[in-house]
């Protein structure tokens, strides 16, 4: 408690780093693990949320694709291919499902208005919900997702450009620009000094 | 706020997201998927493009240098067709390394049995197969014919191949005295042929050696001359080609140079003789004179006026001296 008052409204130190997650985790989902199920959501429920939440910018929905994911794996981890990069395959899955649903909303990431402020009034602080809103506002698709990956879910660069198929200086790249733009937006909105 | 706190509010805010419990997914209701579909479809890894564009290129390089190595040392460039009684086919690279030496008949057979030619240049081969020939009694000073017969994908090699294996051949059978009787010729693949070739058990060259015997011989059938050994045909082949014919013309020749060095006396004698007998030899004399005038030598000498005889035999020197001259 001291450690999270101390570090309270300050730059952590220390960021959460994700868990690793290796393929004998998922084989065990597939034979009905429950412990090694609540294993999964434990190290990579977070990097999912993290995800789907770049990718559909509304809370309510990203809740319902963690859902349909984590249900997915369940259903389908028996039939998983070991290639040593489970959380890859997790992903893409939350990829799929965020596509099927935004295809049947019809609504693009770039329509998406988020008008309804009330969306994010689970986030108490105002600045905390202000600069989440802003990020999900102005960031382009894969600037989201390399920054909520990175600071929400935990997740090294590295794994981020092994997990989403991309090279590792263009992830550094984008997750500077990425917070460079947020940056410049919050200045511009008196919210950094 | 700096920035440096903004990755911090990020997590913040999304920490205090909702997000579904775990015992409540574990309780939900699933069913085992037969197959993977389009939502839990695994990607294949992907190869980094620099070693997608290697690979091909890598491949691309084998294959071409596989190609120019077969090119060079395993594809056939040569075929030389060696004859006598045994029939041995003998193929070469385009370095004129043979590549493999098969027997054609069962003498040929029986021949290159348990020796290897794989590797070796071309006329060493055929200098090594010549001597197994004369070791076996199949070339001898008496049977000396060979016959042999080229192809080649380059044509302007045969020439010099041709030269180069009968060298090798001679080389091979002068120490034991055998001057071979090469017959050279230039192979036509033709597919009627090797198969004329294969049931009268010879090889192409030789049946293509005996077509061309067949078009001016009627007297033998195919497989008459199949039969016949190499040298029977190659005097049946000289006989049709006319050198009987020529022989006669030698013998003319020489009936010719005998006549000029011996019998020009005789006949002298002869057409004197006929002068005698006959009164209007006149010209016969004449010419007879002519000639005596023509190589006369002394002024002196009485021409004979085709009288006695006898005055000539007592003269016979005059005749002696014409011959002379």
């Amino acid at each position: 408690m001291l450690l999270f008052c101390a570090v309270q409204g300050t730059y952590s130190p220390r960021r959460t780093t994700l868990p690793e997650i290796d393929d004998s985790l998922l084989i065990r989902v597939g034979e009905d693990d429950r412990d090694a199920f609540e294993e999964l959501y434990r190290k990579s429920g977070r990097a999912v949320y993290a995800f789907a939440l770049s990718l559909l910018k509304n809370p309510d929905d990203t809740q319902d694709i963690v859902q349909e994911t984590f249900l997915k794996i369940r259903g389908a981890a028996h039939l998983y291919r070991p290639m040593g990069k489970p959380m890859a395959w997790i992903l893409t899955i939350a990829r799929n499902l965020c596509n099927s649903r935004l295809r049947q909303s019809a609504l693009s990431v770039e329509d998406c208005k988020m008008e309804d402020s009330l969306q994010f009034s689970y986030v108490t602080d105002p600045t905390d919900r202000l600069v989440l809103e802003s990020a999900l506002r102005i960031l382009g698709e894969e600037e989201r997702q390399i920054l909520l990956l990175h600071c929400v879910a935990g997740m090294k660069h590295r794994e981020i450009a092994q997990d989403l198929g991309m090279p590792l200086s263009t992830v550094l790249s984008r997750y500077n620009r990425s917070l460079k733009k947020l940056r410049n937006h919050l200045t511009a909105q008196g919210v950094l000094s | 706020m700096n920035k440096r706190e903004i990755p911090a509010a990020l997590r913040r805010a999304a920490e205090q997201l909702p997000m579904p419990h775990s015992q409540e997914l574990w309780e939900m209701p699933v069913s085992k998927q037969t197959e993977l579909d389009y939502i839990t479809a695994q990607e294949l890894p992907q190869v980094p493009t620099r070693r997608r564009a290697f690979l091909p290129a890598l491949t691309c390089c084998i294959v071409l240098l596989f190609f120019g190595w077969f090119w060079q040392y395993r594809m056939v460039e040569t075929t030389v067709f060696l004859d006598v009684n045994p029939s041995i086919q003998i193929t070469a690279n385009r370095r004129d390394r043979v590549l493999e030496v098969t027997g054609l008949n069962a003498d040929g057979r029986s021949l290159i049995e348990g020796q290897v030619f794989s590797g070796l240049p071309l006329p060493t081969v055929l200098g090594q197969l010549a001597d197994t020939l004369a070791q076996r009694n199949y070339l001898t000073p008496e049977k000396s014919t060979v016959l042999l017969t080229v192809q080649s994908r380059r044509q302007s090699h045969v020439q010099e191949l041709e030269s180069l294996l009968s060298s090798s051949i001679q080389s091979a059978l002068e120490p034991r005295k055998i001057a071979p009787a090469i017959i050279l010729q230039t192979y036509e693949e033709d597919a009627s042929l090797q198969q004329a070739a294969s049931q009268q058990q010879v090889s192409p060259g030789k049946m293509q050696y005996i077509r061309q015997i067949l078009e001016e011989e009627d007297d033998y059938s195919l497989e008459e001359l199949a039969s016949m050994s190499l040298e029977d045909l190659r005097r049946l082949a000289q006989k049709e080609a006319g050198d009987d014919w020529e022989e006669d013309d030698d013998l003319e020749e020489e009936d010719r140079e005998d006549w000029d060095s011996e019998d020009q006396e005789d006949d002298w004698h002869a057409s004197q003789s006929e002068k005698d007998t006959d009164d209007g030899g006149q010209e016969d004399e004449d010419s007879d004179r002519s000639d005596d005038l023509e190589e006369e030598d002394d002024p002196d000498e009485e021409i004979p006026s085709g009288e006695d005889d006898g005055e000539e035999d007592e003269d016979p020197d005059d005749s002696e001296e014409g011959d002379d001259n």
